[in-house]
């Protein structure tokens, strides 16, 4: 390897990868867009209960959606599923109408 | 010199007048709230009865807007749109757009989500934003930065200069006398509005006290307008105590003045409910927070005078201003309004199609007409 030259900038990035020389990972913003935030979602609040969570869930809904808040619960209308919930203003009222969504394949 | 021939008497009624003029017609002025909904429309409600007065179209956007800032003369609202990638300024009266702002350029897509304010007179515009360079292999995260628009530059409007900034700011805060930014982060930041030098830190996340955690937060809301006092909820952790106790988790309230400039912290209650916004208000030493109830603490003692819980979670809240009343809004399709004496409900309202208003601030203005523009 050590005779192994990287010739374009994939490669460098590889190369320094492999010895450790890439610049510092930057979190987005740690609110709004795709948090790195680590508090319960959905499921639990923080005391482990549900009686902090939202009331209904569905008045959340977009809340979490759209800053891509969780988005290992719902879908990034941020970026990644921007037509999610097109249609369907109210969470509350059409719920029903926000289907799963899944990646699209790579071509 | 006119005033020179005038008789006392007269001066004395122009006094009075002036007087009259600026103590009882602002008494008596009308709130008109702000909010905006899914997909793409803004309203403004009387604050006295919660009758829609106006509905505007946003150009441009899908999924509702978030922070929306008037201008100091309430004739104009600055929100983002097209994915939070534009800032466009709309006079209320019309519905016009009347200020535009793309905030990238070229392979660099910028977005701004919360963190907008105004200087006094309404000429400067601060955004904050998060940009990024797209490239056909990766992503490079910019640093972030504070761009400043001359806001009678029209539609299409460059920064008059930038400056950075740093990360985790979620809101901006002109001083009074416009010298100073504060940003509203973690920690809360003053710099000098020209140079964008860093002039002080005032640690909130990174506070120093003996056997405390450092404080948590959100503060996606801004509501500032009528108090002049940003307010924020913290959440930190007793480590000398039982985690097993209630005890153990502290609610903690931080004001930062924008005529002084000073920072208040205190504490109030244990974390047995959470809160998302926050609000000081206009007139009393009074806060209040809201989730899913609606609580009101007595600043100067440091402890929470009620709560009354809420039919649904509602994100936003602000305050009359007169200090009587404090509306509560954002989260899902409600809009309501609550007597600062006992919290009782005066009126609630659901917006027209039970439209989420997702992550929108609610802000509180003066005046304002009955008529409905569509634009």
């Amino acid at each position: 390897m050590k005779r192994l030259k990287p010739l374009n900038r994939k490669a460098r990035v590889m190369d320094n990868t492999l010895h450790q020389k890439m610049e510092a990972v930057f979190a987005m913003q740690a609110v709004g867009g795709c948090t790195t935030t680590t508090d319960p979602g959905w499921e639990v609040d923080p005391t482990g209960g549900v009686a902090s969570l939202c009331q209904p869930m569905e008045a959340d809904l977009y809340g979490c959606a759209d800053p891509c808040w969780w988005p290992a619960q719902v879908p990034d209308v941020m970026s990644s599923y921007q037509g999610w919930g097109k249609g369907t203003d109210s969470a509350e009222k059409g719920w029903r109408e926000l289907d799963q969504v899944y990646p699209k394949p790579s071509k | 010199m006119f005033f020179n021939i005038l008789s006392t008497n007269q001066r004395s009624l122009r006094v009075l007048l002036f007087l009259i003029c600026s103590w009882v017609i602002p008494a008596f002025a009308a709130d008109v709230l702000l909010t905006a909904t899914r997909p793409n429309l803004l309203y403004a409600i009387d604050g006295q009865t919660g009758e829609t007065l106006n509905i505007l179209k946003v150009p441009g956007q899908t999924t509702g807007s978030w922070t929306l800032l008037p201008s100091p003369d309430n004739r104009r609202v600055y929100l983002t749109t097209d994915n939070h990638e534009t800032v466009l300024g709309l006079d209320l009266a019309t519905g016009d757009t009347v200020f535009r702002a793309e905030l990238g350029e070229g392979l660099v897509q910028a977005r701004s989500f919360y963190g907008h304010d105004l200087n006094s007179d309404g000429s400067r515009l601060f955004v904050q934003v998060n940009p990024v360079r797209r490239l056909r292999d990766q992503i490079q995260v910019l640093d972030n930065e504070v761009l400043v628009f001359d806001t009678g530059a029209g539609l299409n409007a460059k920064p008059l200069r930038r400056f950075k900034v740093p990360r985790r700011i979620q809101g901006l805060m002109t001083s009074a006398d416009d010298h100073s930014l504060f940003l509203l982060g973690r920690d809360f930041y003053r710099v000098d509005t020209v140079s964008g030098e860093l002039l002080e830190t005032l640690p909130v996340n990174g506070w120093q006290i003996k056997n405390r955690s450092p404080a948590d937060m959100g503060g996606h809301w801004i509501s500032f307008e009528n108090s002049g006092v940003h307010t924020q909820a913290l959440f930190s952790v007793h480590t000398d105590r039982d985690p097993r106790t209630l005890e153990a988790y502290q609610t903690s309230i931080a004001q930062l003045d924008r005529r002084t400039g000073k920072l208040k912290v205190f504490d109030f209650e244990s974390t047995a409910h959470l809160i998302f916004a926050t609000t000081t208000s206009a007139k009393r030493p009074e806060v209040f927070g809201v989730y899913n109830s609606l609580v009101k603490i007595d600043s100067e003692a440091g402890r929470t005078l009620q709560r009354v819980p809420l039919e649904a979670t509602y994100y936003a809240v602000n305050t009359s201003l007169d200090g009587e009343r404090v509306y509560i809004g954002g989260g899902g399709c409600k809009v309501a309004a609550h007597k600062a004496s006992d919290l009782s409900r005066i009126w609630g309202y659901e917006l027209p199609g039970c439209a989420d208003q997702s992550f929108s601030h609610l802000r509180v203005i003066r005046g304002g007409n009955k008529k409905i523009v569509q634009n």
